[in-house]
């Protein structure tokens, strides 16, 4: 009898269970996931939060104490960002879309989601006239009732109702047009969504908070303008050691001010105009020269955009015309008939001794500099490597045409690189001897570390995954030694070691900058996880590519260059963007080791603040937006990347 | 008739600087000895210009009182340097340990759960995953830590309903002590005697299982023999202590061998390994005929090991003699402290029955004029939760990624099959997916648990006494920077070494098992 209730037992209530399983675990995730979100909104929209702190510091976290004079700067780096990115997405080959019918949908899970956010968040505090919080006999403060607060949402219900009316009409048109499958560009999507948030910039009075300097607050006297605002010294300590003196001002009732508004709006004009540009000029025939240009200022945009920024403007041009532009003509004379020389068609062997004989005194001289046995302009020293370079490949060249295209290409590079140098010699402080060097975090360290480590490591990276497959086994065991010690440990020791034991390691009277003592230490720990993905790549090149290679008759140096690497990048590239974003994250690290980047503006800059004392979540939880925006953009465009290259499916 | 081919490859041999094994060979010496070269002058440099500033680089501090305390670890007022560090290391390894083991939990459902056949749980853990792991690590501590900073304190929490067993403000949590006592290392020869004696009945019981077909529970067998074991040896651990007696013999033994002996015995066993594998890689490459043809890699492989074997004899013998005493000594200290433990100069007898483990109970003491918790309790703090959880959230979006993808690896005919014989979800689960699915997960997982043990590191931000953290104080105060990172180094590079190892022993048996 027993057997058989447990049988039925088994039969109808594990059944039951069992066929209703799937509900179950989704009305658990429902109700989890509402009561999180619930958490998260009354935690973000409670009357405790001062989000004030990040609205007055938004300067703070995203340039720290760089000079304001010198804002230009910045929104002229950007703009170039703005042009590039938008010309790129406007050329590429592979035009990602969205169907109308996903948007559609995404209006009505947005609808949704605002519905219930209204819904479920607490019904807001009540105050007196004074502004205090009405309290109950036992502490708890007073709400609004249900009614009431849904009526003071009105706003957002009738957002959510809008969005989700929008959504569901387009999902019925399209449907009734049989129109499911209409694509639109995503850029174009992308730029209606900000422009949705420029418009709120331009419209929605998101107020001015910011802390001015003392100039500012006598300028706003003297011309009585000072109506709104409120100053107070006292509150201003701590905020920024560029500004001694100064103080706070807020007009909450405004929309933000002209000096953001329209840089803002013409970035925006910038990126949507060449994007347009871009993709009219897709069809082109010289399309892929424009591409190859385009591909090429991407890697050349962050050091000009480094000099741009963090380079005095002020040039001393008796020091320019009396040295730098003799080098300049010197080089270029000199080389070109240099080279003009060494491609004469005839006998290539004393060409080559020549040729040897500049690079062992280019190599000589770097060696000289760094035991300091003579004096010597660095620009100099470079210049003669690149000229010993040119000359090992001239006796290619000593073909009719080839000649002068060797020599236009040395007479380009020298210019480039004079320019260059010479504007890199320039002194990095802005003219804010004052700051002791310390003007620049924030958000711009934070790319600047990431973008930097990346061009550093990945050369690195490259020849230390070779040799690592390499059949040489002194250079198997340097590079397998190096990888796995810095994969080893953990990234915050290499930095404590950069940054506190660099200088010990220095010849006497070298110096070197925080910010690049860090670069340098990040570049080394990357670059031992990038030749692991390297490898990765390598391993995956099939046998019988080396083989075939071999059989062409080609020399190691060409087939690693043209045969092997080629295939094994590709499909090393996910996992590299992979690293990218992990790069990116762990720019949050200088924050131990004392950086001002935006993590550590957020954790101890603003709590430190005696108007905001001890505000720390709002700036951190601002913080954790903007990480996460652009690590979730390089993970989704990783995913595409990774689709489009159809890696990993057989 | 002539070999056309031996002819020219004797009139083709090229001229010494174009020949491939030459250029390999002096490219690969010349920059072995540029880059020894570069680290010789950095590290002179470095030797100059730290004795410029009087820092003297040396290990003194492992054995001087460096006078602070630790908030929280196995030891808060750590004797010596080198304690402290070990009571870092021991804080790094606990957090470690437990981030593991919940990581892997929460992410292997949080992966599950991204196959679901339930939309929403499917949605709802993709955003997890893509809000965990996008954010930077040390973003998440610092908030978690600033979540639990708003905890109350304890002057407002010391009456509540828990008091005595378990506190929580925001000085952390406090919970009973569970610690080892006297009979600690006695009781641990039962639970030996108990894992052996249960191997045995289990096998026994599999034989049976095997001849029979019957289900004769083997490895309830085996937790059945073993907790017979453990509760015995709960009351009955002092009878093991006469072992005091033959330990304390061992460590009186060790310590008559001489130096010299040590010596000689390291040599000559680095001398026969040397000479063993030499020609253990010779004897491999020999043809059936009998003759080996060694290239130049051979060359340098069996070159590199005779310097390698030549090198170690030279450092114990000459660069480092007290190399062997060490060794002695240690080994001597090892032995008596273990005689110790079981027992010395007390008799376990006289003692009588005591448990292997003791409790103590948490209390709250009055520091100056604030509440803290006392040394008593087990008192986790609020940095090692923030680090924890941390951890614990961060890697286990990473370790969910790696168990769907190697669940997705699973050949869809497995599971066709498995639902075909009949098997339910989560049957097939453990049985048909899970264990398959493992062979592609478990290389990743060791990395990400590697990444896991050195992330512990980022406590350092909220000031949670782990090494690095115990390190940077050291070297704050006498600055021993070098000596210090060699610690941390190899203490990192230990458990990267424990934690692959770990690893690879179960992916060589899964792959066995699959085979």
């Amino acid at each position: 009898m027993t057997g058989g209730f447990n049988t039925w037992l088994s039969r109808r209530v594990w059944g039951l269970i069992r066929r209703c399983f799937v509900w179950i675990q989704t009305a658990l995730c429902l109700s989890l996931m509402l009561v999180i979100m619930r958490g998260v909104l009354n935690f973000v929209f409670s009357e405790e939060r001062t989000w004030d702190a990040v609205r007055a510091n938004l300067r703070l976290i995203f340039v720290h104490a760089y000079p304001s004079e010198h804002f230009t700067r910045v929104w002229f780096s950007l703009g170039i960002v703005m042009v590039l990115a938008g010309l790129s997405v406007g050329l590429a080959k592979h035009c990602v879309s969205i169907s109308l019918s996903r948007i559609s949908v995404w209006m009505m899970v947005v609808a949704a989601t605002v519905l219930a956010g209204v819904l479920i968040t607490q019904p807001s505090a009540l105050r007196d006239v004074e502004g205090e919080l009405l309290r109950a006999a036992d502490g708890v403060t007073l709400r609004q009732s249900f009614q009431e607060s849904m009526a003071s949402r009105s706003v957002w219900i009738l957002a959510a109702c809008i969005i989700g009316f929008a959504g569901i009409t387009l999902y019925h048109m399209l449907g009734q047009r049989r129109l499911q499958r209409t694509e639109i560009p995503a850029a174009s999507f992308v730029f209606a969504l900000l422009a949705v948030l420029l418009a709120s910039v331009w419209i929605y009075p998101w107020g001015h908070f910011a802390f001015v300097s003392n100039d500012d607050v006598e300028a706003r006297v003297a011309l009585n303008d000072y109506d709104d605002c409120y100053f107070n010294a006292e509150d201003f300590s701590g905020v920024d050691a560029s500004l001694q003196t100064g103080g706070y001002t807020f007009k909450p009732d405004c929309t933000v001010a002209m000096s953001t508004k329209i840089p803002l709006t013409v970035m925006w004009v910038l990126l949507v105009a060449s994007w347009v540009a871009g993709s009219l000029l897709r069809r082109h025939p010289h399309a892929e020269r424009v591409r190859m240009s385009i591909n090429l200022a991407w890697l050349l945009a962050p050091f000009a955009i480094c000099w741009m920024v963090l380079r005095n403007p002020v040039i001393d041009w008796s020091q320019v015309f009396s040295v730098d532009l003799p080098l300049m003509l010197a080089f270029a004379l000199a080389g070109s008939v240099v080279l003009l020389f060494l491609t004469r068609p005839g006998a290539s062997k004393p060409k080559r001794v020549i040729a040897a004989v500049l690079l062992l005194v280019a190599l000589y001289n770097w060696v000289a500099a760094f035991f300091g046995w003579y004096d010597m302009l660095q620009k100099v020293r470079i210049s003669f490597l690149l000229l010993a370079l040119f000359a090992l490949v001239a006796s290619n060249f000593d073909v009719v045409g080839q000649r002068a295209r060797l020599v236009s290409a040395w007479l380009g590079m020298i210019a480039v690189f004079h320019i260059l140098a010479t504007s890199v010699n320039l002194p990095a402080n802005l003219g804010t001897e004052n700051v002791s060097g310390n003007f620049f975090g924030g958000f711009i360290l934070t790319i600047f570390l990431a973008i930097f480590t990346l061009i550093f490591s990945f050369p690195l990276g490259v020849i230390l995954g070779l040799a690592r497959t390499s059949s040489m086994p002194i250079f198997r065991t340097l590079s397998t030694t190096y990888i796995e010690i810095f994969r080893g440990v953990p990234l915050i020791t290499v930095l404590f070691f950069f940054s506190v034991m660099m200088p010990l390691f220095l010849p006497n009277g070298m110096d070197i900058n925080a910010i690049a003592a860090l670069v340098l230490g990040y570049t080394l720990f990357t670059s031992a996880y990038l030749a692991e993905n390297i490898r990765g790549g390598l391993q995956s090149v099939s046998q019988g590519q080396y083989e075939a290679s071999n059989a062409l008759g080609l020399k190691p140096a060409q087939r690693t260059l043209f045969i092997i690497l080629p295939q094994a990048l590709r499909v090393s590239i996910p996992p590299l963007v992979g690293q990218a974003i992990s790069t990116f994250k762990e720019t949050s690290l200088v924050a131990i080791v004392g950086s001002f980047d935006m993590l550590n503006v957020a954790n101890s800059l603003i709590p430190a603040q005696n108007r905001f004392l001890g505000v720390k979540m709002e700036g951190l939880l601002f913080v954790t937006v903007i990480y996460w925006i652009v690590a979730f953009s390089m993970s989704k465009y990783s995913q595409s990347l990774e689709a489009r290259l159809g890696v990993g499916k057989r | 008739m002539v070999d056309t081919g031996e002819l020219l490859s004797q009139q083709l041999k090229p001229p010494l600087y174009r020949d491939a094994t030459v250029i390999k060979w002096v490219s690969q010496c010349v920059t072995l000895a540029c880059l020894v070269a570069v680290l010789y002058f950095l590290g002179s440099q470095a030797g100059s210009n730290l004795q410029a500033k009087s820092i003297d680089v040396n290990y003194d501090f492992l054995t001087a009182n460096q006078g602070f305390g630790i908030s929280e670890g196995i030891d808060t007022q750590p004797a010596t340097g080198g304690r402290a560090l070990w009571v870092g290391m021991v804080n790094t390894l606990r957090v470690s340990a437990a981030g593991i083991i919940s990581a892997s939990i929460l992410g292997l459902f949080i992966g599950v759960g991204r196959l679901s056949t339930s939309w929403l749980v499917r949605r709802v853990t993709s955003v997890y995953v893509e809000m965990m792991r996008n954010i930077p690590l040390l973003v998440q501590i610092y908030i978690i830590y600033a979540v639990f900073l708003v905890l109350p304190d304890l002057a407002t929490t010391q009456g509540g309903p828990s008091s005595g067993l378990l506190f929580l403000s925001n000085e952390g949590l406090s919970v009973p002590r569970v610690h080892i006592s006297d009979g600690f290392y006695q009781w641990m020869i039962f639970v030996l005697l108990g894992v052996v004696a249960g191997v045995f009945v289990k096998r026994w019981r599999q034989q049976q299982q095997d001849i029979t077909g019957i289900n004769k529970y083997p490895l309830e067998y085996f937790v059945l023999v073993l907790t017979v074991f453990c509760v015995v040896g709960w009351r009955l651990n002092p009878i093991f202590g006469w072992l005091s007696i033959p330990l304390d013999t061992v460590s009186q033994t060790i310590m008559i061998i001489p130096a010299g002996g040590v010596q000689i015995a390291l040599s000559l066993s680095a001398v026969c390994l040397t000479s063993w594998w030499i020609k253990r890689s010779v004897d491999r490459l020999r043809t059936p005929a009998g003759f080996a043809k060694l290239t130049d890699n051979d060359y340098f492989s069996i070159i590199f090991t005779a310097f390698l074997c030549l090198a170690f004899i030279l450092g114990v013998t000459l660069v480092w003699p007290g190399f062997a005493s060490w060794i002695i000594n240690s080994g001597s200290d090892l032995f008596q402290l273990l005689a110790d433990k079981f027992g010395g100069e007390r008799s376990s007898f006289q003692r009588g029955s005591s448990p292997p483990f003791d409790i103590q109970y948490p209390e709250v003491v009055e520091v100056g004029k604030f509440l803290n918790y006392g040394d008593q309790g087990l008192n986790l703090s609020i940095s090692l939760a923030a680090v924890y959880f941390g951890v614990v959230l961060y890697t286990s979006a990473f370790i969910a990624e790696i168990v769907r993808s190697g669940i997705i690896a699973v050949p869809k005919g497995q599971i066709e099959a498995a639902q075909a014989v009949g098997l339910r979800r989560s049957a097939m689960l453990r049985l048909i997916i899970i264990p398959q699915a493992l062979r592609v997960i478990l290389p990743p997982l060791g990395n990400q648990y590697l990444n896991l043990t050195k992330n512990t590191s980022l406590g350092i931000a909220v000031a949670y006494s782990e090494l690095v953290q115990i390190g940077q104080t050291i070297y704050n105060q006498n600055g021993s920077t070098l000596a210090v990172l060699s610690i941390w180094m190899l203490f990192y590079l230990a458990c990267s070494l424990a934690i692959s190892t770990i690893v690879n022993f179960f992916n060589i048996r899964l792959k066995i098992v699959t085979r």
